[in-house]
């Protein structure tokens, strides 16, 4: 294990790449403190930037960013009280009231540090369960990867927020895009309308920059009298704020919000958008003083903080050991690997152990460097926020376009971003959840070749699907979670209707 | 009405999504390996889509039973609304831009898109001369350094156009 972690860094050991990652790192922090710019987003345009470049320096560049990127949305957090990604809602909570009471410093250090330790924690976790998995998951046959393809949309569906029948219908849609082109197994092309272009099928960076990118810009451009934002600019900061004691005190708290973190990143489809608000009720709810929770403690923001870089190695984990992404991110770094030809897997461990190591090196690297980074640059990225959103949107949407024709130099591609960035906005505007698209678009291809393949391996016969146990378990949660999550929805919907009915 | 209804006419939404790809599956050819074929996952996709269409009907109805609707409800019509006017001039603007990338060519179309988007963009209020300019060079610096970068360095095409650089 450690002899593989020394060749994982010595793969990484060149000037090239480290320069590699500290600009992911940078431009991750900086797309991250931007409201409405994320770490996804980040991605998903330097993912064209990595065709040219080894599979390891590529992989540098996105972890930098989203590593960055998820640490960034503090300094918005704290500085403005607006989120800068969804990863660090909860820290507005707490990091705000104490910025106004004159400790912005302070927030910020405490915010910094523990994203710096949650992002450890989850890598740590990430480099003991990853390898386990990968050796379970090479005896994996057709059967067992259908039934985690349908676990991992079930999960996904039932966990997201609000609806889960729109969280299905999402994932139905995304689905529905997977299967244009070639069908998988006999290869003949469905559902393209007779465009040639479509044979192939949708790549997943037009859909992805579609779907992250173009409906923020459409959203921005509804908010073109600007509120007013008030940013705190005067600030110092010492040390990381904190002192021994205050430290000590938050350890525990530490440990369950890094906990917290790395198991929801695990979980297919939610990510730190949903672990840091986890994170952040739960250490409101083990607390000894619950009422001083939002008045600007730095609980709340070890809480939350720490949970959202957790979930990053948490992330990492399904999608080396499954090639199923954790989180958008994720879905991002899939494609990043794809197109370098490699398949994340199992198999990935034996063939490509360098680059998986390597992975896990750049991790760690790409977060001592989040930490002095953003650290030494704090003052330089609460400025950016400051740069208008008119000069910024129209900016991002031209290296949209560029990402998307940079792919296969057409044109297609550009009106697929378009048409996906629509979609999204359409969709949002109804409070369809964008996630299970993603997913159900990358993982409709699995679930279909592995039923396909099953089938005809056991020569038509149903009965692998359920006779081996782990399949069989896999599936039977999914049916599990269905039943109680419709359950719960026919519940709050009856109480709704009960209480209106009070109120007339 | 809109509003009220919003979850029926999503329901409806997918309802009809399900019955597209029902009638699309009809026309892709398949050979036979076994019972499960190319336009199966199609069928099952549409089949999910109803039911769920159906589901969200439901609810949608129930919802509309005890909606309450808003206190103050704008008597502005949607296509005068300036949130939307900004958004469907920004969607028309890409279209236009997308439209005109590859017989105009990258800098160009880009410097005209970026000068335009963001007027769009700015409030009304701030729209003068001397802002004007200031996207003006914005523009010409950004798409210069975009394409020069994106060409050069990193060897991705973008298109040329009328400009031969």
């Amino acid at each position: 294990m450690l002899e593989l972690i020394g060749i994982g860094f010595a793969e990484v050991a060149s000037v090239g790449t480290i320069l590699l990652i500290a600009a992911g790192v940078t431009l991750g922090i900086i797309f991250g403190s931007i409201p409405g710019l994320s770490a996804t987003m980040a991605i998903a345009l330097c993912l064209p930037l990595t065709y040219g470049m080894s599979p390891i320096n590529g992989m540098a560049l996105l972890i930098g960013l989203y590593i960055g990127g998820v640490s960034g949305g503090l300094v918005a957090a704290i500085l403005l009280r607006i989120p800068g990604t969804p990863s660090s809602v909860a820290t507005c909570f707490d990091g705000y009231p104490l910025a106004v009471k004159g400790q912005a410093g302070k927030a910020l250090g405490v915010g910094i540090f523990f994203s710096f330790l949650g992002t450890i924690f989850g890598v740590v976790i990430l480099m003991m369960v990853a390898p386990t998995l990968a050796r379970v998951a090479l005896k994996f046959s057709f059967y067992e990867y259908f039934a985690v393809g349908v676990f991992s949309m079930t999960m996904m569906a039932g966990l997201i927020s609000g609806s889960v029948v729109k969280g299905l219908a999402s994932g139905a849609i995304g689905l529905m895009f997977a299967m244009v082109g070639s069908a998988p197994i006999d290869g003949l092309p469905r559902l393209t309308f007779g465009f040639h272009a479509l044979d192939g099928g949708f790549d997943i960076l037009p859909v992805l920059i579609g779907l992250f990118a173009i409906s923020e810009i459409l959203k921005s451009a509804r908010e073109r009298n600007t509120r007013k934002m008030k940013l705190l600019q005067d600030f110092k900061i010492r040390g990381f704020g904190f002192s021994m004691a205050e430290f000590r005190s938050q350890i525990g708290n530490f440990f369950r919000s890094a906990a917290i973190g790395a198991g929801i990143g695990i979980l297919p489809g939610i990510g730190g958008g949903t672990s840091n608000i986890l994170a952040y009720s739960t250490a409101k709810n083990a607390s000894k003083h619950p009422e001083d929770f939002g008045t600007g403690i730095i609980d709340g923001i070890v809480a939350s903080e720490t949970a959202n870089n957790a979930t990053i190695g948490g992330a990492l984990i399904p999608l080396l050991t499954l090639g199923i992404p954790g989180d958008t991110a994720t879905a991002l770094l899939l494609g990043g690997l794809t197109i370098h030809g490699l398949n994340p897997g199992p198999l990935l461990f034996d063939t490509e152990a360098e680059l998986v190591y390597g992975i896990f090196a750049i991790c760690l690297i790409a977060n001592l460097m989040m930490l002095l980074l953003e650290y030494g640059g704090i003052k330089i990225f609460a400025r950016v926020l400051l740069v208008p959103k008119h000069i910024l949107m129209p900016i991002i949407m031209v290296l949209c376009v560029v990402g998307a024709y940079g792919l296969n130099s057409r044109i297609f591609d550009v009106w697929a971003v378009l048409l996906f960035g629509v979609l999204a906005y359409v969709m949002e505007k109804f409070e369809f959840p964008l996630t299970p698209i993603i997913l159900g678009f990358i993982l409709g291809p699995m679930i279909e070749t592995n039923l396909r393949r099953g089938l005809i391996a056991s020569q038509g016969s149903y009965l692998p699907f359920i006779t081996h146990p782990i399949s069989a378990v896999f599936l039977a949660i999914s049916l599990v979670i269905i039943i109680m999550s419709a359950r719960g929805e026919i519940l709050a919907s009856r109480k709704n209707r009960a209480e209106t009915n009070a109120n007339q | 009405m809109f509003k009220k209804y919003k979850d029926v006419f999503c329901g409806g939404f997918l309802i009809a999504l399900a019955a597209v790809l029902f009638i699309l599956s009809f026309g892709i050819k398949s050979v036979a390996l076994n019972l499960i074929k190319a336009d199966f996952f199609p069928r099952l996709d549409a089949a999910l889509l109803l039911v769920l269409g159906i589901i969200l009907i439901m609810i949608g109805m129930l919802k509309a039973r005890s909606y309450q609707p808003e206190a103050e409800s704008s008597s502005v019509p949607f296509w005068k609304y300036d949130p939307t006017v900004s958004m469907l001039e920004t969607l028309a603007l890409i279209a236009l831009y997308i439209t005109v990338l590859r017989p105009v060519g990258f800098i160009i179309s880009t410097l005209a898109y970026l000068v335009i988007q963001m007027f769009v963009l700015t409030p009304k209020e701030k729209r003068n001369k001397k802002n004007l300019l200031v996207f003006c060079v914005i523009s010409l610096i950004v798409s210069v350094v975009v394409y020069l970068v994106f060409v050069k360095v990193f060897y991705l095409m973008l298109p040329a156009g009328i400009l031969q650089i």
